[in-house]
């Protein structure tokens, strides 16, 4: 009992520990996918920033880079005078001039006839110069690209002229022609590390530059280099965000680094400012700090972890201690209670002996004839009685005593009579069940001889009755099959009892009355 | 005793690893270095040389004013025009200013060009007035009488003047007739030496064009299974080449080839196939972008790609030594001769990524 209780303890204190243990792990566990998820959430929040402000200012430079060169060129535009008009060379002569002053790659104006007048040279400009074919009817400044045979592209910032003209012809246009490829440098479109880019790319997606946008090439065309590596609708997202010129972002694996895409439209242009970040390098700025956190974290837990075992060695101790104690103390409760219990148990056989018993004839009382006929009954009614008979006594001439000799001799008169039955059935319970009835249960050894226990008692009776000895009349009866309970076979015997009274009577010994 | 000894033999040996590895290094830049090279070159010796430098002649004069007139406002001239400004740029890095003029009529005409000659020749504004010959018949006459009148006169580009022209020198295309035959001999093998063929030329007249479909017919002689069915000209003019091919392939069920002489040719025709679904083999002139897509596409068979860049690189080069009173000899030919080369689809990609910057 004491192992028993001693393995429960510790079987207890084992499962919260392990209950404890597990909650710990689950929190850990929970805080290491909670700050893997919050990192990646850092990580994109802070590339999308990062990536937002880096192409949005470079769009602004574009931007105010193009607006730069219309004003220059409006100004060109209002200065010129009659005289920079006069002749091809006076005309060159301006223009140079002009480019001089605003540190402009190639400043051109081109006549109706698409004849294009730079600082060197006179040229037809038809079939260079898209813009110059379409139709002109453009009011406001025109962006515009020509790929040049031998790979390069420039752009030609255009803004329509009126009321100019030279040699006869009407000037058109004015515009500046800029290498793309020396534009990109200047707006150092490569980090040193290599691990930022930036790029321009036309609404299809084929680069405006001739510089290599991270693990793409210059020449490729970014939309379906990219078709590879992005699932169908975020392929097709981007796609719809270049056609329409709408900025956002693109999370994409090249090779095996993972890369942040992010676009924009540069204003006015029709082109697209991109700018790509290795996804990497973020995320180890923003892991550095989260793995510090996540340290941080670990130590607390294995701090907890280590509280909590200390806590549950102290408290197994304790409770281990305790509950010895209460062991102890309750084996002692036990053992007194089994103690008084067997006390009790004593007693009260005492005390149901002396209410079975009679106390002045010794033999048993009313109260366990009743029982007895109780259970005689019980056996009747499972007809599992054999062999039984019923034998009722009463003591003739007892208030004869109590009237002439007093109590005492009547009381020592039923004494003897007890005795003489007793000594007469020895095998049998002698019951006294009235003042001077007694009832014998003959079964076994007294049942099967008694016929000859009644002769010898009523031979005793008869001699008594001339010596003034104990003068008992006796009726006995069998239990029958047809009787159902013990009062049956009582009642037969009570009515011989009577019969053999009257008997005794006649032969002088005393009646009742 | 012993732990000096042990320190010294450390420092040794870090001096001879530390020198091991410098060395090591610097071999490894001379490798990077000479690949780079390798690469130039083989980008340059690739039918196009972008990476042209002004030879070691010194110009006699800080400016030169140079008159230029072409056959027709077309993209083939403007590469031309692109290794004139390439050269302008590197002389003027060497102080001479060079200023030109870079004409054409928005359509073929030879009378066009015999205007703009004379005017040029009137203005006497110019060093040096060059032509890209739109009528042998018509301009060689000309020329001469420019160059009577002491104007210095020379022809580029794509097309001679007569062989009898006074002009000092030429500078472009000298084997046309054999870029004809050149094309035509990989159609016919191609096509086992076996077939009908149509010819597209450019303009009527223009030497370039008619040198090259002469090349064409005399190869196609040569073949007793194969005939030439047809010839017409484009007037230099895409949509003309796609109708014109349209005709072809709808007058002659079994046609098997188109030799193209110019550069819109093979772009209409390669249209007009495509469209029909014809199996036609095409072959063709120059380095247009939409040619060389459909090269790498299979559609054409193989393109013969001039060096523009070259003729205009050198047309500059050969003008200033003629502005200086010099003749062909030692310092240039009388004939400056540029590569033709003849490129298939497996070529196709590097030639796009070269002269458009497309990669696919």
């Amino acid at each position: 009992m004491n192992n028993v209780t001693n393995r429960s303890i510790q079987l207890t204190t084992v499962i919260g520990a392990i209950l404890i243990s597990i909650l710990v792990i689950i929190m850990s566990f929970s805080m290491f996918r909670g700050s893997a998820v919050s990192t990646d959430q850092a990580v994109e929040r802070v590339s999308e920033f990062y990536l937002r402000e880096l192409a949005d200012r470079r769009a602004q430079v574009i931007s105010s880079l193009i607006d730069t060169k219309v004003d220059q060129m409006q100004r060109a535009m209002q200065v010129i005078s009659k005289e920079d008009l006069e002749s091809v060379d006076s005309l060159r002569s301006f223009i140079g001039e002009i480019q001089t002053l605003y540190a402009l790659d190639v400043l051109a104006l081109a006549d109706e006839d698409n004849v294009v007048y730079s600082r060197y040279s006179t040229y037809m400009g038809g079939s260079r110069y898209d813009f110059l074919s379409q139709d002109l009817s453009f009011s406001e400044p025109v962006i515009s690209t020509i790929n040049l045979y031998g790979g390069s592209k420039h752009i030609c910032i255009v803004i329509p002229l009126k009321d100019l003209s030279f040699q006869g012809k009407d000037l058109k246009v004015c515009f500046v022609e800029i290498d793309i490829g020396t534009f990109a440098q200047s707006l150092a479109f490569g980090t040193e590390k290599n691990d930022t880019w930036f790029g321009l790319y036309y609404r299809t997606g084929e680069n405006l530059t001739s510089i290599d946008f991270g693990p793409f090439d210059a020449g490729q065309n970014l939309l379906s280099s990219m078709k590879d590596t992005l699932n169908e609708d975020e392929w097709n997202s981007l796609k719809n965000d270049f056609e329409t010129g709408e900025q956002g972002e693109a999370v994409f694996r090249y090779s095996s680094d993972l890369d942040t895409l992010y676009y924009l439209p540069v204003r006015d242009t029709g082109w697209m400012m991109t700018v790509l970040i290795s996804g990497e390098l973020i995320q180890d700025q923003v892991r550095g700090i989260s793995d510090e956190l996540l340290k941080t974290g670990m130590r607390f837990f294995i701090l907890i972890g280590l509280a909590l075992v200390v806590y549950f060695l102290l408290l197994y101790r304790h409770l281990h201690r305790r509950s010895s104690t209460l062991l102890k103390k309750e084996q002692e409760n036990k053992m007194e209670i089994a103690r008084r219990a067997e006390k009790s148990e004593s007693e009260l056989g005492v005390y149901k002996g002396l209410a079975n018993k009679d106390p002045l004839t010794g033999v048993q009382s009313k109260l366990a004839y009743m029982e007895k006929v109780k259970m005689l009954d019980t056996e009747i009614q499972a007809a599992s009685v054999s062999g039984l008979a019923i034998l009722v006594g009463d003591l003739n001439g007892l208030k004869h005593i109590n009237d002439t000799a007093g109590h005492a001799a009547g009381d020592e008169y039923l004494k003897a009579g007890a005795m003489i039955l007793c000594r007469q059935y020895q095998h049998s319970p002698v019951y006294r069940t009235g003042g001077d009835e007694f009832v014998v249960v003959l079964q076994n050894t007294d049942y099967e001889h008694r016929k000859e226990l009644l002769e010898q008692l009523n031979q005793q009776v008869e001699k008594n009755i001339g010596t003034d000895g104990v003068v008992i009349s006796v009726g006995m009866s069998d239990f029958t099959p047809e009787d159902g309970a013990v009062k049956d076979v009582f009642t037969r015997a009570d009515h011989l009892m009577y019969e053999r009274k009257k008997q005794l009577k006649e032969m002088g010994a005393h009646a009742r009355d | 005793m012993k732990k000096r000894t042990l320190v010294l033999l450390m420092l040794l040996c870090a001096c001879f690893y530390m020198s091991g590895y410098a060395q090591g290094s610097a071999e490894s830049e001379t490798e990077y270095e000479a690949s780079d090279e390798t690469q130039k070159e083989a980008k340059s010796s690739f039918a196009v040389n972008f990476e042209r430098s002004l030879d070691s002649y010194i110009p006699l004069k800080n400016h030169y004013n140079f008159y230029f007139t072409y056959k027709i406002v077309h993209p083939w001239w403007d590469a031309v025009a692109l290794g004139i400004e390439e050269a302008q740029r590197q002389l003027l890095e060497r102080g001479v200013t060079v200023t030109y003029e870079y004409m054409a009529p928005e359509v073929t005409s030879a009378q066009d060009q015999e205007m703009r000659l004379r005017e040029a020749a009137a203005s006497g504004d110019y060093d040096v007035i060059g032509a890209d010959v739109a009528d042998e018949a018509l301009i060689s006459p000309v020329l001469d009488e420019l160059a009577e009148k002491g104007n210095k006169v020379m022809t580029f580009s794509s097309s001679d003047a007569g062989g009898d022209c006074r002009r000092i020198a030429y500078v472009g295309n000298t084997h046309n007739y054999e870029d004809g035959a050149q094309l035509t001999e990989a159609l016919c093998e191609k096509l086992g030496y076996k077939g009908k063929v149509a010819i597209l030329v450019g303009v009527e007249g223009a030497p370039c064009h008619e040198e090259r479909a002469q090349g064409v017919k005399d190869t196609i002689a040569k073949y007793s299974d194969m005939e030439i069915v047809d010839v017409a000209y484009d007037q230099d003019s895409i949509d003309n080449a796609y109708q014109l091919t349209k005709e072809f392939l709808e007058r002659f069920d079994d046609l098997a080839g188109i030799v193209c002489c110019n550069m819109s040719n093979p772009v209409g025709a390669a249209r007009a196939v495509k469209e029909t679904e014809a199996d036609v083999v095409i072959v063709g002139m120059d380095h247009d972008k939409e040619a060389l897509e459909d090269l790498r596409d299979g559609i054409i068979y193989c393109l013969g790609i001039q060096d523009c860049f070259s003729i205009g690189f050198d047309t500059i080069q050969v003008a200033v030594k003629i502005a200086d009173g010099q003749l062909p000899g030692d310092l240039f030919p009388e004939k400056t001769q540029e590569v033709t080369t003849l490129i298939y689809q497996d070529d196709a990609e590097e030639m796009l990524a070269n002269l458009y910057g497309v990669v696919q």
